[in-house]
């Protein structure tokens, strides 16, 4: 894989297709499990050891499964690796397991991996179905944390479940909290990026006005000498 | 022509076999692959009993000697839709470990515990080990089990604490899994104090060797009602005696009643077929007490599983006004006045049936419960089984069974005075 191809893809997982903040994908373990740091590096794990794994194994297939299988192909598939994943925290991380609850069983019908898998790993090669993956599942993991921080600090006075201070805002850790953060984060996100864009869109038009200028300048000075 | 259509067939057949072979194989990888990792990756049942008691309790090393399966006479209590499922005991402190269940949750769901009862009779711990349907539990607070029921005594049924929970039924089937270990503490294990226990064991005692393997079941004079308002427990009482406990003692058909009274020291009479068949010392035949047990007798009878309880409080030319008593999960109490006259033989048939208080509280099958008793106008003794046969209804068998119960008692009433006559 070329190195430009990578770049893009790392782009696409984490900033331009975020799949919570761009995609508004996996909104239910979004809004549920942000009131703990701690849960959301444990959620975003484990998602990004499914998105890897059935990123990889549906590529290597994406020959083989027929069309009209494809959807049951791919969540038995899912559903697997989001059972071993389950089998290997509550045999090894008990207490992430517990805290994480129903959600990680949920992770079989994550939009973000269903999707990832019939939108890129059926079409692209293995290796950038992994990429791909692996940096969507980054994303995915770094808003859920940036969340999780915020709505920990703000709604119970913690941060990875050491205590800061006494003072909390409740509403933060309540469902209503969760909304309102995330639609903030959506749109600091939406703005942020928007604005990014438009400057390197206008720093590129630049350059491209510039070239042309350079190309311009050249053309009339060849020109001159010539006729000189 | 008939190669072409085969031809033309063949792409749809191979294709559609070609997926479902390949969603075969991927499936037979899958759960290979599954099987591997169940097998690196199971969790025994100790590791999860460990693991669960870790959280509230430390250096747990379990008596050998203590048998983990629990009595069975006590393992299950139906007023709290709870079983007891194992026990276990620490060697070094001799406190108790018991997995208990409790029923009443959201969506008919349970929540089992395991719940850290000390030698002293105190609940010192609880955690919860898995819970079925409860959905919301994430909102019975974390911190829960350090606060709620610990440091209560066991002697007693445990009121519902839900101090900082937003789950009710959950909550309820919390305290229902507490006192399902409470029960079983106080019971199987002798600890706090259970009046109750106590009680039987005086009876068993007042009985001797020769009742040793008769069942004794309990009663409730409390809940059932002789009129609808009054209990049991209330009419047979005075002001000087209150009536405590009512024990059902039966093997096979042979059955006894045993009324336990007195506060200081607990006096015992035991009935059977209308006559007293053991006494305590200090029961005197004039008790207020022993007067109300002969004034109102209680008659019980076996219908399939049920114990059917029915209290004849008044007898008087013909009429006797009988109570089927509302007992354990059975509706409340019928109350009817059942007209008997002589029939041709001298037997008893009944006349008139009127139903004073009807038990059912809503429903359509009220009106099936009501025709019951019109139905069992001309029953006899000998005949009741097959009218009610020939008329019961659907929906309402507890029901039936009180009116069933109160009509038998009446018959059998009239019966016996009858005979006494002659």
């Amino acid at each position: 894989m070329k190195l430009q191809r990578f770049k893009e893809i790392a782009l696409d997982g984490t900033v331009r297709q975020n799949p919570t903040f761009r995609l508004v994908l996996g909104t239910c373990p979004t809004l549920a499990l942000t009131t703990a740091a701690l849960d959301c590096l444990g959620m975003g794990a484990a998602v990004i050891f499914v998105l890897v794994f059935s990123n990889l194994i549906i590529s290597l297939l994406r020959n083989v499964i027929p069309d009209k299988v494809r959807i049951p192909c791919f969540i038995v598939i899912i559903a697997t690796f989001v059972t071993i994943i389950s089998m290997f925290m509550e045999a090894f991380l008990p207490s992430l397991y517990e805290s994480l609850g129903m959600y990680l069983a949920l992770i079989v019908v994550n939009c973000i991996i269903l999707g990832r898998a019939e939108s890129f790993a059926s079409h692209n090669p293995v290796l950038d179905s992994v990429c791909d993956g692996l940096f969507m599942g980054v994303g995915f993991t770094l808003s859920l944390t940036l969340m999780g921080i915020v709505r920990e600090i703000l709604g119970k006075g913690e941060l990875f479940g050491l205590t800061l201070w006494s003072f909390k805002i409740e509403f933060f850790a309540k469902p209503a909290g969760a909304f309102l953060t995330y639609a903030l984060f959506i749109a600091i996100f939406n703005v942020c990026y928007n604005a990014v864009e438009r400057k390197l869109k206008h720093k590129a038009a630049h350059n491209a006005a510039a070239i042309e200028r350079e190309a311009e300048a050249k053309a009339v000075a060849s020109t001159e000498a010539k006729e000189a | 022509m008939a190669e072409k259509t085969k031809k033309s067939a063949n792409p749809t057949l191979i294709a559609a076999v070609k997926a479902v072979a390949v969603l075969v194989c991927i499936c037979v990888v899958c759960v290979a692959l599954l099987a591997v990792c169940n097998e690196l990756l199971y969790i025994s049942d100790e590791e999860r009993f460990a693991r669960s008691l870790s959280k509230i309790y430390d250096g747990f090393v379990p008596d050998p000697s203590f048998a983990k399966t629990p009595n069975s006479q006590y393992a299950a209590n139906s007023a709290y839709k709870g079983q007891v499922n194992s026990v276990y005991k620490d060697q070094k402190t001799g406190d108790y470990i018991i997995e208990a269940l409790g029923g009443g949750g959201y969506n008919g769901g349970s929540v089992t515990l395991y719940v850290v009862v000390g030698a002293d009779a105190k609940i010192k711990a609880w955690t919860v080990k898995e819970n079925v349907n409860q959905s919301y539990i994430d909102r019975v607070p974390k911190d829960a089990g350090d606060r709620w029921y610990v440091g209560e005594d066991v002697s007693a049924e445990l009121a519902l604490d839900m101090t900082g929970a937003t789950v009710v039924l959950t909550s309820t089937a919390i305290n229902n899994a507490i006192n399902m270990a409470a029960f079983y503490a106080r019971n199987a294990l002798g600890l706090g104090e259970n009046p109750e226990a106590d009680a039987q064991k005086a009876v068993l005692e007042l009985l001797g060797a020769d009742y040793a393997d008769y069942k004794l079941s309990t009663v409730n004079v409390s809940a059932a009602t002789v009129d609808g308002t009054k209990s049991v427990a209330d009419a047979l009482s005075d002001d000087a005696d209150k009536l405590s406990y009512l024990f059902h003692v039966s093997k096979d058909s042979d059955v006894l009643f045993a009324y336990v009274y007195g506060e200081e020291t607990l006096k015992i009479v035991v009935v059977k077929d209308g006559e007293v068949a053991a006494k305590s010392d200090g029961v005197e035949d004039t008790d207020a007490i022993v007067v109300n047990i002969f004034a109102n007798r209680i008659y019980t009878f076996t219908f399939g599983s049920y114990n059917a309880y029915a209290i004849l409080t008044n007898a008087a030319d013909g009429a006797y006004t009988v109570a089927g008593l509302k007992v354990g999960t059975v509706p409340n109490t019928y109350v009817l006045k059942v007209t008997i006259a002589a029939d041709t033989d001298g037997k008893g048939k009944v006349s008139g049936i009127e139903i004073t208080v009807d038990g059912w509280v809503t429903g359509v099958a009220q009106d099936n419960a009501n025709k019951l008793a019109t139905s069992l106008v001309g029953a006899r003794l000998d005949n009741i089984e097959t009218l009610y046969n020939d008329n019961k209804v659907a929906g309402a068998t507890q029901s039936a069974n009180l009116i069933r119960a109160a009509v038998q008692a009446a018959l059998s009433a009239f019966d016996a005075a009858n005979t006494s006559a002659e």
